[in-house]
C-alpha cells in the first residue's frame, strides 16, 4: 500500500476521507515519501450535468523540482552562515545544517602544507560511528567520490583552494539513503563555498595580524624615539639654566651627542627598511677586511657596552678580505654585537672571525636570555621580536636588516639558541659574490 | 614631606638616568640609579634614605608597574613616594591605579621635574 511509504500516513488517509465526505470540494496536497520522492496530488469532482458522479485524482512527481528548490535554499542558508568572520563557528553551523539536509553526518578535514590531514570538525547523528579520516586517493587528486561501506553511503568532496587542494568534506548517510549525482553536485557547490570562506578567513586574519604588527611597531617606535628626545630635552634645558658645573655640563653635552646619534640610527633603520621593501638596497662592493671592520665596531661600541657589564673578546684568524660593502657590513656587525650585549645579561660575548678560500665566517656568541623554541626563524622577520618591547627596547628591525644585507651579499645568517642558554649567530659570506 | 633626600632614578635608558641625576644633583639633590625593577628594589633595601622613586614603567626583567606593586605591598616601604616617569598615553591612569603618588609624561620639562620632585623631597 502506498500509505505505508509516506512520511505522514495518517494525514494521507484523513485527507482522502475528508474529500470523499464532501461532494464538490477540490483538493490539492503534497505527498512526501519516506524515500525522498515528492508527489503533488490533485482531486476534483467528476460531474455529469449537475450531478457529482465521482472524483478524478491526478498525480505529478515533483521530486526533482523540490530537490532543486531545497538545494538552493540549503546553499543560500549555508552561504549566509559562511559569511561570518568567525569561520570556525560558521563551519560548525554549516555542518549541522548539512546533517539535517544532506545525510546524517559531516566531517571537514584540512590538508597541511607538510602533508597529512587534520580533522577540523565532525558531526554525526550516530554517536557510535566515526567518520573515517583517511582521504581516498581519488579525492586527493581533486575528484569527488560516492562510495558505500557496510550499508552506509558516503560522499567525499575536495575543497579546492586558489592554488592547491586544501581540504576534504565527507558526508555520511545511513538508514537506507544512497547518495546520488544531484547530491554530489550540491556537495561540491557547498565544498567550494566552504573553501572560499576558509580562505577569506585566512586572508582576514593575515590582514588583522599585519595591522596589529603595524600598530605595535608604531607604539614601539614612539617609545624608542621618546627616550632620546627626553634625554636631549632635559640636557638642553639643564645647560640653558646654567646651574651645572663644567664637568656636569660636559657630560650633558656628551648625552646630547649620543642621543642625537641614536635618533639618527633609528631614522637610518627606518629608511633601510623602506629601501629593502622597495627593492632599493644597493651595495657598493670593494675590497673590505671583515676583521678590521669587526675591531672598528667593537672600539666604537665600547662606551655603550661598558655599562652592561659584558666583556667582549674578539678572535680573528686568516685572510679576511672579501668583496663586500663596507658600510653595510659594518651594520651587520654592529647589529649583531648590539643584540649580543642587549640580551647578554651582562655575561661575556665572544666574536670569532675566520675564513677559508671561498668564505668568511663571523660568529657572535652570547650567554644571555636566548630565544624561545619556535621563534628562531621569526626573529629575522621585520618588526618581529622574541621578547616583549616592554622589557627590551629597539625597533625590532636589526636582525631583518642583518639578514637582508647578508643575503644581498650572497651569504647566509643562522642562529643556534636555547631559551636561557644564550645565542650564537653565524654569518657566512662568499669572499666574492657569485653572479 | 620626607626628611631624607636620596632620590632613586629607575630607568633602563642609561642616558635618561644620567641626565636626570646630573640635573637633580646640580639642584642639590642626591641620587642613586637602577636599570630595572629588581635593581630598584635592591637599592631601596640597601639605601634606607631613599625619599623618592622616579620610575620608568617599561623596564626589562621586573617592570616599573610590578615594582610599584611590590613596593606598595610592603608595609615597611609603602611610605616611599613614587613618581611615574613614562611616555605612555595612559600613564596618569596607570599611576593612579598602581597607587603611585604622581606622574610625569616623557618628554618632561626640567621645570615640571623639579616642581614635582620638591613636592616630596627637599635638597
Amino acid at each position: 500500500m502506498v500509505a505505508g511509504q509516506l512520511e505522514d500516513e495518517d494525514g494521507f488517509v484523513r485527507r482522502v476521507h475528508e474529500l470523499y465526505a464532501t461532494t464538490d470540494a477540490q483538493g490539492f496536497d503534497v505527498l512526501r515519501f519516506k524515500n525522498g520522492r515528492v508527489v503533488e496530488r490533485y482531486s476534483i469532482p467528476q460531474r455529469i450535468g449537475a450531478d457529482v458522479v465521482g472524483r478524478v485524482w491526478s498525480f505529478r512527481d515533483v521530486t526533482d523540482r523540490e530537490r532543486m528548490l531545497r538545494g538552493a535554499q540549503f546553499l543560500a542558508d549555508a552561504g549566509r552562515l559562511l559569511g561570518s568572520l568567525d569561520v570556525e563557528k560558521a563551519l560548525e553551523s554549516v555542518a549541522r545544517l548539512t546533517v539535517s539536509y544532506l545525510g546524517d553526518g559531516c566531517a571537514i578535514d584540512l590538508l597541511s602544507d607538510v602533508g597529512g590531514a587534520h580533522r577540523l570538525l565532525a558531526i554525526d547523528r550516530d554517536p557510535t560511528r566515526t567518520i573515517k579520516s583517511e582521504i581516498p586517493r581519488t579525492v586527493l587528486a581533486g575528484r569527488s567520490l560516492i562510495y558505500a561501506t557496510n550499508g552506509t553511503s558516503y560522499m567525499s568532496v575536495p575543497m579546492p583552494g586558489r592554488s592547491t587542494l586544501f581540504g576534504v568534506v565527507t558526508f555520511v548517510a545511513g538508514g537506507g539513503r544512497r547518495y546520488t549525482e544531484p547530491d554530489l553536485e550540491l556537495a561540491e557547490d557547498l565544498a567550494r563555498r566552504i573553501a572560499m570562506a576558509i580562505e577569506n578567513a585566512h586572508l582576514y586574519r593575515g590582514a588583522q595580524d599585519a595591522l596589529h604588527a603595524r600598530e605595535e611597531f608604531l607604539s614601539i617606535a614612539a617609545h624608542e624615539i621618546r627616550g632620546p628626545i627626553t634625554a636631549i630635552h632635559l640636557a638642553v634645558q639643564g645647560l640653558r639654566r646654567g646651574r651645572t658645573d663644567s664637568r656636569a655640563g660636559a657630560k650633558l653635552l656628551d648625552i646630547v651627542e649620543r642621543e642625537d646619534r641614536r635618533l639618527a640610527r633609528f631614522v637610518d633603520e627606518l629608511l633601510d627598511v623602506t629601501r629593502i621593501r622597495g627593492g632599493r638596497l644597493h651595495f657598493d662592493l670593494e675590497r673590505v677586511d671583515l676583521g678590521e671592520i669587526t675591531r672598528e665596531v667593537v672600539a666604537r661600541l665600547g662606551p655603550e657596552i661598558a655599562p652592561s657589564g659584558s666583556s667582549l673578546s674578539v678572535v680573528t684568524d686568516g685572510d679576511l678580505v672579501g668583496l663586500w660593502d663596507r658600510i653595510r657590513l659594518d651594520q651587520v656587525v654592529t647589529n649583531l654585537l648590539s643584540n649580543a650585549v642587549k640580551f647578554g645579561l651582562g655575561k661575556s660575548v665572544e666574536v670569532i672571525v675566520h675564513s677559508d678560500d671561498a668564505r668568511a665566517t663571523l660568529l657572535v656568541r652570547d650567554h644571555g636570555i636566548g630565544v624561545d623554541p619556535g621563534m628562531e626563524k621569526r626573529i629575522f622577520d621585520p618588526f618581529a621580536r622574541a621578547v616583549s618591547a616592554r622589557n627590551y627596547g629597539g625597533l625590532g628591525l636589526g636582525l631583518y636588516i642583518v639578514r637582508t644585507i647578508v643575503e644581498g651579499l650572497g651569504g647566509a645568517v643562522r642562529v643556534e639558541t636555547t631559551a636561557g642558554g644564550g645565542s650564537t649567530f653565524t654569518v657566512e659570506l662568499p669572499r666574492s659574490k657569485e653572479p | 614631606m620626607s626628611r631624607s633626600t636620596e632620590i632613586l632614578v629607575a630607568d633602563d635608558d642609561p642616558d635618561i638616568r644620567e641626565v636626570i641625576a646630573l640635573l637633580l644633583e646640580a639642584h642639590g639633590f642626591h641620587t642613586i640609579g637602577a636599570s630595572d625593577g629588581n635593581e630598584a628594589l635592591r637599592q631601596i633595601h640597601s639605601h634606607p634614605d631613599v625619599g623618592l622613586v622616579l620610575l620608568d614603567l617599561m623596564m626589562p626583567r621586573l617592570s616599573g608597574a610590578d615594582m610599584v606593586r611590590m613596593l606598595k605591598g610592603d608595609a615597611a616601604l609603602r611610605r616611599i613616594p613614587v613618581v611615574i616617569l613614562s611616555g605612555d598615553n595612559a600613564a596618569q591612569e596607570l599611576a593612579a591605579a598602581l597607587g603611585a603618588e604622581d606622574c610625569l609624561r616623557k618628554p618632561v620639562d626640567l621645570e615640571s621635574l623639579l616642581a614635582t620632585v620638591t613636592k616630596f623631597v627637599r635638597p
